[in-house]
């Protein structure tokens, strides 16, 4: 990248990499946070309610630090809770016919032509389009889409879903308007190996926004090995989130932006920490 | 040698503010990321746009990644794969991180594009081929052809003339064409 680093896209990028180095500004700690004490003996089960001494602390605890967060990120998220939840009546069967419906929208899109897409007027508009194109051009009917688990937290249900050949995240809940909102995300089936017994991995997530910065949520989407019998995520803020395990994946979601750091993995043997990298 | 330094060393470097050593990370992982990307998107503009932000994330996390939990490469494509998953949410690629970071709208040209398919066409199994020439032909290849160093920095990086800098190129090259056609 020397020859024509002048103009040339890759070099500018290495140059623009290289500035954010000197200026040393805007990068993550990774100081990872000091946890309260969890309970490492083996639980007799867990299931989704988490009940019991443990999760009521882990509850108090994770309380006290979303207490930070702030009022504009806890009125967004009104209801949420760091454990999982049980589904108030119909809480599932809306999610679910939100989700398909969201999901639904998405391939008829695609049948309409991506010109009816609305994007930006900007120089990347072509680009966009075809990102438009691509993405939905993916998304299968929506009548293939099987529910493999659900996370209800209070009011709201993050569904992961599989069609054989992609997965999908649907995410719906109460906006702050009171309307009820419905977001999904597609991607494509991770093909990698299953984890070893009592291990997880293949990390999926990021951070989503609904409604402005106010409205930012982080989603985990990953897989479980045999013999695991649950997952609390261990976030860069201090929180502790349990999520919910089902037919081989963890799935959990939490208000803002901060980023998982570790996870607690239980199995029959024992709770112990591990790091993966959660990218 | 900074360039036999492997990732986890890199990164440390990085954290301590040596901009070198990211830059070779990003040179060093560039070709793979951004045919994940054009694989993806199968558009050449996009990937570039992908891998940028691939790359600004990367940075910005360094300090989150752990050598001892897997490879630096796999935790790029993690990172590559949640950004073209928000992107498609989106419907714009994702650029947060170059945001965070404060980089410049980079505007793509058509020698841009080439540079994409050029990039992303480094086939896996010649780097393969490449891992397996003598350690002065591999160094002087990899140099010369994914860091696009010019003879005269590689000279001076390998402490040789830049004739035997082009020397170890071109051997390497005869090598590399000679085990490809033996295929």
């Amino acid at each position: 990248m020397t020859e024509h680093e002048d103009h040339d896209y890759f070099g500018q990028v290495e140059r623009e990499l290289r500035h954010a180095i000197r200026t040393g500004e805007r990068l993550d700690s990774g100081r990872r946070p000091r946890f309260r004490g969890v309970a490492t003996r083996p639980f007799g089960r867990l299931g989704f309610a988490f009940a019991g001494v443990t999760a009521a602390s882990i509850v108090a605890a994770v309380v006290l630090f979303t207490v930070g967060l702030g009022a504009d990120t806890q009125q967004a998220f009104a209801g949420w809770k760091p454990v999982p939840t049980r589904p108030a009546k119909g809480q599932r069967s809306a999610a679910e016919q939100s989700c398909r419906s969201t999901l639904s929208s998405l391939g008829q899109l695609e049948h309409r032509g991506a010109s009816k897409v609305a994007i930006p007027k900007t120089h990347e508009a072509e680009a966009l389009e075809r990102l438009e194109r691509v993405a939905r051009s993916k998304v299968p009917p929506a009548r293939r889409w099987k529910t493999v688990a659900v996370d209800t937290r209070g009011p709201y249900t993050l569904s992961l879903l599989f069609d054989g050949h992609r997965q999908a995240e649907c995410f719906t809940g109460p906006s702050r308007s009171g309307h009820r909102f419905g977001t999904a995300g597609v991607d494509s089936y991770s093909r990698a190996p299953a984890p070893a017994a009592g291990e997880i991995g293949d990390f999926v997530g990021g951070v989503t926004t609904i409604g402005g910065a106010k409205g930012s949520y982080t989603f985990a989407v990953g897989r479980i090995g045999a013999g695991v019998r649950g997952v609390t995520l261990l976030l860069a803020d201090g929180r502790q989130i349990v999520t919910t395990t089902a037919k081989g994946w963890y799935l959990a979601w939490w208000p803002g932006r901060s980023h998982a750091t570790g996870a607690e993995v239980r199995t029959a043997n024992g709770t112990r920490r591990v790091h993966p990298n959660f990218p | 040698m900074r360039s036999l330094a492997d990732d986890s060393e890199l990164i440390a470097a990085t954290l301590a503010g040596d901009e070198d050593a990211f830059a070779l990370l990003y040179r060093r992982h560039l070709p793979v990321v951004l045919r994940w990307c054009l694989h993806q998107t199968g558009n050449a503009e996009l990937a570039a746009d992908l891998a940028a932000e691939v790359f600004a994330q990367a940075l910005v996390s360094a300090r989150r990644y752990n050598s001892e939990q897997g490879e630096l490469l796999a935790w790029l494509l993690g990172i590559a794969r949640n950004k073209l998953r928000e992107s498609r949410r989106r419907g714009r690629i994702e650029s947060g991180a170059r945001k965070r970071l404060h980089f410049e709208a980079l505007p793509l040209q058509d020698a841009d594009i080439e540079r994409v398919e050029e990039l992303a066409s480094l086939d896996e199994e010649v780097m393969r081929l490449v891992a397996d020439l003598p350690e002065e032909q591999r160094l002087a290849l990899l140099h010369r052809v994914v860091e696009e160093r010019s003879y005269r920095q590689m000279a001076s990086q390998l402490r040789c003339s830049e004739a035997v800098v082009r020397q170890r190129v071109s051997r390497g090259l005869k090598t590399l064409r000679a085990q490809v056609k033996e295929r």
